[in-house]
């Protein structure tokens, strides 16, 4: 009997380990309106790009090739519009660019750099080939300057962290995003993440890990951002983090752009960079 | 209010005036076998129709006219005793009923003679533990918690785990008492038993709604478990050998009639049979070491002093344990987790006169959690060693005084003080680390967080006529950070008899909690980490408002039906897209959000507690909403147990003197979930990956989507068999006995199909994903 008891659990671990847990379910999402979702960003000194796109259904095939995933996802034809708050405006062209250095791609570009200037206010008007009208507004906020980038080794071994320094504005809610990448702007960041100045004296220290060997390039960039970029980047990362993980709970787009079904972002980027040279 | 106050008041006077030219009879009722205390047995003067029911510790006093007097002591599965004394002085009189079930001579069936529709009480029921020993269990582990599952109003969480979501609430806005000290994590291996061993357990009693005033500090329900005392006549044993684990409690004087103690273990042993396994698996020249179990270990002792005093000292000690180690040429590496409760209370009876009785309670209970990891490398030379361990916990020490006072068969009185110290433990992190060239020793994020919890309460169970009342008033403070909660909560209980055997029943309570649980919605985890009300995280408040009616029939059947609206304010959360597993940082307070909430509902339970068929049916029909600004967009959306409709029936029948068939059928609507119901491209993620397009999927609002019904049938056969020195049994049972894949949680994958014209398709399905199938068992159990 005892040796009866004792293989009762192995069987069972087999028997459970044989069992099909997974069941198909017929679950009737709604049919969801597409959503147009917009990304622009302005710059100083940088031609002005959108990317104007469409959702896809939770259940909608996904395209075999690049080509007619492009096709299924952008939406062309719209007016794009950018106006600055003394009435100037600036229409954007319907065309594919491609930023050779970020490898980002958009499909509404401004041909020439737009005098996009700090402190400005500048509204978005998008109107859709079906005549739906998209707008939003951004103020273009200042550079936060990095003061300093300070490269240290460990005594004991030839790698080397990286500190960044910079002092917060004082008398306002600042929102920073941090993001600092190894030899080029088109690699995944080794750090990327908003911050708050809640808790910050005056000045801000971002540090890294002893990662960083003799030889190597490290690009730091301190992005000074508006409320409602940290919003969306916020929960943008929390949705990508909950995808795919059924114990998470799924996080809605915070979005700054208003319009029938549109969500997106418009937005500013005001940043500075330093690219430090690690000695050989 | 202050109306409620002045009529409380006029009629406390009246009760006190009322006592001239009366004699009190007081004492304790006990089971004849065991001398365990009998909890709410019935007294009844059968001249005068007055009566009493024994408290918690089976004390009585009733309050009668200078005449000769015939008493009827009562209790539910006893039978019934009649003595006939000539009352002319304060009389003190004990008595033991014997058990009506000769098979169980040495067992107290827990229950309440005082019949459903008499007393001023509702939303509470008491399970009788021996009910509770026979429900089918999973594994044949027998779980009190998810015998309480069964209930109606008292939903349980994922399959398989035993949290209790009582009427709405979550479950640490419940009150778990174990000898009246406060548990804090009720739970072994992530949720799947609870740490309470039937076999030391005396009553289980849960309140739903309607709180008297000398409850407080939780929302949603009061959850009272008491140990049992340990025989006072001769000594006993019971165990258990099963597949998981195996049990042994004794029990027995130390002292007859004076002094008796009660310890009873339980240990699990899946390391014992798994660890082999592995070890057997893996190649030469390693090792495998592996520890997988949890124990509980409680202990009572009894000591009466006299017939005025009692003292008892009652301890529970359990812990998880996992650990693994892993060697391999010298280099080692291993991990584990231990987590585990100490609870600990002394307690004083004090049976200052007749009339007035006192408990004190002096508490001591911990929880504590350790995650360790560390690496051993060997090289030539030198060694090096690495260890880090995160500790987080909760403590607490505490004191109370409960008294009551019994007048006249009109009135019994509870009032009493308490004061808590929480010490709060949120985490820290030590690392230690020594070789060759580095010798490091940190301590991070150490610092302890405290506060203070102080209650008081008076309570009136009134008696006029068809009408009774318990009125009550609990005032509580909370110090924290050097600030100050105070709540008043009134609570109202009503009752009105009707002719028919049928009462009316009505109840209004306010309660307010003060320490709050950090857990994700649905896993039990031990880092699930308790917290105060800070000065920015509000106190937790509700009220709730029940009526309902409740009957006896055929003598055996009880039936009730109530309806609650409770409302929720300050409840918390983790705001939306959290999701870890160590939760715990400076910043808490950060990652929570607080809300409302308001869940509404029916009840219906018809329940059959002596017999050869016992059990009961639960019916619940619920809507739980939540409403949280910083969730689903500021939009009110279900919660997560939101069940429109639950079903409980529980059954078990005994053929003979030998064998009993247990069944348990339940049936629940489909947990809420929350699903994407769109994808789209971004930028943000983009780095080089040009011409892809990173992909995001939203669109989900909370809770929107249901999983399929929840239905499940669980069948045991126990086989008893008198031996020479007591009785074995063979309990063989099956948990889903038709094999229904309850869902336990939803994942979206791509699936590639063929087309008709040979090319592929890729497409997204949902799958449901179940984690029990149908479980068979089989455990062996003896007592003597």
């Amino acid at each position: 009997m005892k040796n009866a008891l004792l293989f009762l659990p192995i069987a069972l671990a087999v028997m459970l380990a044989g069992c099909n847990l997974e069941k198909e379910v017929d679950i009737k999402l709604p049919e969801t309106q597409e959503r147009i979702v917009v990304e622009c960003y302005l710059e100083p000194g940088a031609p002005i790009n959108l990317l104007l796109t469409r959702s896809s259904g939770y259940f909608d095939p996904i395209p075999e090739d690049n080509l007619a995933f492009l096709n299924q996802t952008l939406v062309n034809g719209a007016t794009v519009v950018i106006r600055s708050e003394t009435g100037e405006s600036y229409t954007l062209d319907n065309n594919l660019v491609f930023n050779q250095f970020t490898k980002k791609i958009f499909n509404y570009s401004s041909h020439l750099v737009a005098p996009i200037e700090r402190g400005k206010t500048y509204s978005l008007e998008i109107t859709l080939e079906n005549g739906d009208l998209i707008t939003a507004s951004t103020s273009i906020l200042p550079v936060v300057p990095i003061d300093s980038v300070v490269v240290e080794f460990n005594d004991t071994d030839t790698l080397a962290r990286v500190l960044t320094y910079l002092t917060d504005r004082p008398n306002e809610d600042n929102y920073y995003r941090r993001m600092i990448q190894h030899s080029s702007l088109d690699t995944i960041p080794d750090q990327d993440f908003t911050t708050d100045d809640r808790f910050v004296e005056d000045v801000i220290v971002f540090g890294t890990p002893y990662d960083y060997g003799r030889g190597d390039t490290v690009i730091n960039t301190i992005f000074h951002i508006e409320k409602a970029y940290f919003d969306f980047l916020e929960s943008v990362q929390l949705a990508i983090a909950s995808n795919g993980n059924p114990f998470a709970q799924p996080s809605p787009i915070i979005s700054n752009v208003q319009g029938p079904n549109a969500m997106g972002i418009f937005t500013g980027l005001s940043y500075d960079r330093v690219v430090s040279f690690l000695p050989d | 209010m202050q109306k409620s106050i002045t009529l409380f008041c006029a009629l406390l006077v009246s009760a006190l005036s009322l006592a001239q030219n009366r004699f009190t009879i007081s004492g304790y009722i006990e089971d004849a076998g065991s001398g365990e205390k009998l909890i709410a047995a019935n007294i009844l003067d059968l001249k005068s129709g007055s009566g009493a029911i024994s408290n918690t510790y089976g004390f009585y006093s009733l309050t009668l006219p200078a005449d000769s007097v015939t008493l009827t002591f009562s209790y539910i599965g006893y039978q019934p005793l009649t003595r006939t004394i000539l009352l002319r002085r304060d009389t003190t009189l004990s008595v033991r009923l014997e058990s009506s079930v000769q098979l169980e001579t040495v067992e107290v069936t827990a229950g309440r003679y005082e019949k459903i529709e008499e007393s001023s009480r509702m939303s509470r029921i008491d399970v009788p533990v021996e009910q509770i020993k026979r429900i089918p269990a999973l594994f044949g582990e027998v779980d009190v918690l998810k015998a309480l599952q069964l209930l109606p109003g008292v939903q349980s969480g994922n399959e398989g785990q035993n949290g209790l979501y009582v009427r709405g609430g979550s479950p640490d806005q419940n009150l778990i008492l174990l000898d009246g000290v406060p548990v804090y994590n009720v739970s072994h291996l992530l949720g799947i038993f609870s740490v309470f061993n039937a076999d030391a357990i005396k009553n289980v009693t849960l309140t739903k709604g309607g709180f008297p005033a000398r409850y407080g500090g939780r929302l949603s329900s009061v959850l009272e478990i008491n140990m049992k005392e340990g025989n006072t006549q001769e000594v006993h044993g019971e165990g258990s050998i099963g597949l998981i684990s195996s049990k042994l409690t004794l029990e027995g004087p130390i002292k007859k009639d004076r002094t008796t103690f009660l310890v009873s273990g339980r240990r699990t042993y899946a390391d014992l049979i798994f660890g082999p396994i592995i070890r057997a698996s893996q190649p030469s020249g390693t090792d495998f070491k592996l520890k997988l179990f949890f124990y509980d270990l409680n202990a009572k002792l009894q000591h009466k002093i006299n017939d005025r005093h009692r003292l008892f000292a009652s301890a529970y000690l359990g812990s998880d344990v996992f650990h693994n180690r892993y060697a391999e040429d010298g280099d080692s590496f291993e991990g584990g987790i231990d987590w585990g409760n100490l609870i600990s209370s002394l307690r004083w009876n004090y049976q200052i006169t007749p009339k007035l009785f006192a408990n004190t309670t002096l508490t001591y209970s911990r929880y504590l959690v350790d995650i360790g990891a560390g690496a051993t490398y060997k090289y030539d030379d030198h060694v090096e060693k690495f260890n880090a361990l995160y500790r987080s916990g909760i403590e607490d020490t505490g004191g109370k005084i409960d008294f009551d006072f019994i007048p006249n068969p009109n009135h019994y009185l509870r009032f009493g003080v308490s004061a808590v110290s929480h010490t709060y433990n949120p985490g820290a992190l030590s690392f230690k680390s020594s070789g060759e060239d580095i010798n490091l020793d940190t301590l991070i994020g150490s610092q302890k967080a405290y506060s203070t919890e102080f209650a008081a309460y008076l309570e009136d169970d009134i008696q006029l006529g068809a009408l009774k009342a318990n009125l009550g008033v609990h005032a509580s403070a909370f110090k924290v950070q050097g600030h100050y909660y105070t709540s008043v909560q009134p609570r109202i209980g009503l009752r009105y008899l009707l002719n028919n055997d049928w009462s009316l029943k009505a109840s209004f309570s306010t309660m307010a909690q003060f320490i709050n649980l950090l857990t994700s919605e649905g896993f039990s985890l031990p880092t699930d980490l308790w917290v105060p009300s800070t000065k920015t995280v509000t106190p937790q408040t509700s009220w709730q408002v029940a009526l309902g009616a409740a009957h006896t029939f055929k003598n055996d059947f009880e039936i009730s039906v109530e309806a609650y609206y409770k409302q929720m304010k300050n409840v918390l959360s983790y705001k939306e897209g959290a999701s870890f597993l160590f939760g715990l940082e400076n910043d808490w307070q950060e990652k929570i959000t607080q809300g409302d909430g308001e869940t509404y509902g029916l009840e219906l339970f018809l329940q059959k507690k002596v017999g050869k068929t016992t059990g009961w049916l639960g019916y619940t029909l619920s809507w739980n909403w939540r409403d949280f600004d910083e969730i689903n967009g500021g939009k009110r959306f279900p919660f997560r147990y939101d069940r429109r409709h639950d079903i409980s029936l529980v059954l078990s029948h005994d053929f003979s003197d030998r064998i009993t068939l247990s069944t348990t059928w339940v049936y629940g609507t489909g947990n809420a979930v929350t699903l994407n119901t769109f994808r789209y491209p971004t930028e943000v993620n983009n780095f080089g990956n040009y011409p892809y397009f990173y992909e995001v999927e939203s669109g989900g609002q909370k809770n929107a989507f249901r999983m399929t019904d929840y239905h499940r049938l669980d069948l045991s056969v126990e086989f008893r068999k008198p031996k020479r020195w007591g009785e074995r049994k063979w309990v063989i049972g099956v948990y889903n006995a038709y094999f229904h894949r309850n869902p336990y949680y939803i994942i979206a994958q791509n699936e590639t199909t063929q087309n008709p014209d040979g090319t592929y398709q890729e497409k997204r399905v949902f799958k449901e994903v179940s984690i029990l199938p149908l479980i068979p068992s089989v455990s062996y159990g003896f007592k003597f």
